[in-house]
């Protein structure tokens, strides 16, 4: 099944989107550190900071609901649906196929926003100090602590033919994430608003929002924690919904 | 006669209006089974209950001598081919790929998957996206994915919409053969020509309602095809009362039967009107269906 899954992705436009928001993140993050080298001084850790200031605000969280309504959208096409229910023996396994299979380009994205930021670092602004390796790490714990949103994406871009309307909610929970996190009395709901779990993921370590912990285990592995049972609960919630509605 | 699909009562209510009712269904094991009737009269709705891709209002379903339940689904469906509506297909994967879709979600082997194209013909064509498919290409690999499984049973929502003529005498051979080898086709049209070919048992929806059901003898049985008397002199067999029209070989009559025909022609052989045959007009499918509707008409 997951097989099966993975070859969907083929040809499909979900590496495009993967491969363009993190360029822009880099880019402007070039861009804002190149114009304010006064401020910005500290060297690699600004510059990772101002990277993934946006890319964790908005980018990140865009880039998985439109990834996820590419991946769902063939199914919306022509009589797919059908097929796709009577050659699924168990909606569980489909559910989580689908997750995986959108957490693949995710994982893409943070590969080229990693490597395009230790790329442009080095060779566009030519910063001094040893290459931040750990920024790779950072990478890789936001793909796990993006699962919450790629849990609750895959549901509703299961449920809505619309490509559009998926992303647009996607967007409001980018607002009302950026709200917790830069709110002082919002900040508990920061650590289970799934936009907001994937800007303190991408922020670990930054210095560019306040409050935003450190690469530590300590601050690192209650996210990660979080976003495990977050994303578990609505794999089930999913899982009923396909019972309920497609199967009715 | 062992039965594959059983349905008691099968009815589906939508908020407005009851798409099937109280269906009553047979469709027995190795044959060609014709689901007719028009646009809007159910077909779908129905096989779509048979694969519990949605649920009854109320009645009971057995397939494959099983009741139809959640859980005995899972464990019908690799049994079970279809194509409902209009055949499925990822446009941006090519034929190929989409039975290897098929294939992983099914754990078919490679060969299966090769001699289902090789069946419907696509082996040459496999390596082309399916967005560029003609609407026969689509309709084939539809067929191809249904096969694949090596199916007890096969359910064919309009198998043959779009195909050019030559492509509809391929697929009614193909299912015709299919049911050769003892697996059970249900296939579903709105054209009579179609079914008529190929259906060794047929039933026939209108309005969500079962009007017939039975082989295609039993359904000419159902209809008395009109009685023509050939005779020289039309003129003195119509003054024997008879409700009958004027044709030009002599008369002929409607809604005669046997007993009452004997009578009739006892009557005129009294009253000394020549006879020189006496027969019933051959009747198409379509007549049949035709009276049978209520001239409701068929498309």
């Amino acid at each position: 099944m997951l097989r099966a899954e993975i070859l969907k992705l083929k040809r499909s436009a979900t590496w495009i989107i993967a491969l363009i928001l993190p360029l822009l993140a880099v880019t402007t993050g070039t861009i804002n550190l190149a114009n304010n080298l006064d401020t910005l001084d500290a060297g690699w850790a600004s510059f990772t900071s101002q990277v993934t200031l946006f890319y964790g605000l908005l980018f990140f969280s865009i880039g998985i609901g439109l990834i996820a309504s590419t991946a769902w959208r063939m199914e919306h096409r022509g009589t797919n649906w059908n097929l796709l229910l009577t050659t699924t023996r168990k909606p569980v396994k489909l559910v989580i196929a689908k997750a995986l299979v959108i957490m693949i380009p995710v994982a893409f994205m943070q590969l080229v926003l990693v490597a395009g930021t230790l790329i442009s670092g080095t060779l566009v602004l030519g910063l001094d100090g040893a290459i931040p390796w750990q920024f790779a790490l950072v990478g890789a714990i936001s793909v796990l602590a993006a699962l919450p949103l790629i849990a609750i994406q895959s549901l509703l871009s299961m449920l809505l033919k619309s490509f559009a309307a998926p992303v647009a909610i996607c967007l409001l929970g980018c607002v009302v994430g950026v709200a917790t996190v830069t709110s002082e009395a919002l900040r508990p709901l920061s650590f289970i608003w799934p936009q907001a779990i994937n800007t303190r993921a991408l922020n670990l370590g930054s210095t560019a929002l306040a409050g935003s912990g450190g690469l530590t285990a300590q601050d690192a592995l209650p996210l990660i924690g979080t976003a495990l049972g977050f994303a578990l609960v609505i794999v089930v919630l999913t899982v009923t919904t396909i019972r309920t509605v497609k199967l009715r | 006669m062992t039965s594959v699909i059983t349905t008691r009562g099968l009815t589906k209510q939508f908020k407005t209006h009851t798409a099937v009712d109280s269906l009553n269904l047979d469709v027995p094991q190795g044959h060609v089974y014709g689901f007719l009737g028009p646009n809007g009269s159910g077909k779908s709705t129905t096989m779509k209950m048979i694969l519990g891709l949605t649920q009854p209002t109320s009645g009971d379903i057995k397939v494959l001598g099983e009741p139809l339940t959640r859980a005995s689904r899972t464990k019908l469906l690799p049994s079970i081919g279809s194509m409902i509506e209009a055949p499925p297909g990822y446009g941006h994967l090519t034929g190929r790929e989409n039975m290897r879709i098929v294939q992983d979600m099914l754990d078919l082997s490679t060969p299966q998957i090769d001699h289902a194209l090789a069946t419907v013909r696509l082996t040459e064509q496999q390596h082309k996206l399916v967005r560029n498919y003609s609407l026969g290409m689509k309709q084939r690999l539809g067929i191809a994915m249904a096969l694949a499984r090596d199916p007890a049973l096969l359910i064919l929502d309009e198998p043959t919409n779009g195909l050019d003529p030559a492509g509809i005498e391929e697929i009614r051979m193909l299912l015709v053969d299919l049911a050769g080898r003892g697996i059970t086709v249900m296939v579903s049209s709105h054209l009579l020509d179609e079914i008529d070919k190929m259906a060794s048992v047929l039933g026939i929806l209108s309005s969500g309602k079962m009007i017939f059901q039975g082989s295609r003898d039993q359904l000419f049985e159902q209809s008395v095809p009109d009685l023509i008397i050939e005779t020289s002199d039309p003129h003195a067999a119509l003054a024997q009362g008879l409700t009958a029209t004027r044709v030009p070989e002599g008369i002929r009559m409607s809604g005669i039967d046997k007993d009452q025909t004997a009578k009739v022609i006892y009557q005129l052989a009294v009253a000394g009107v020549p006879i020189y045959e006496v027969r019933r007009v051959a009747q198409s499918l379509e007549d049949v269906f035709m009276d049978l509707t209520g001239r409701g008409g068929l498309l």
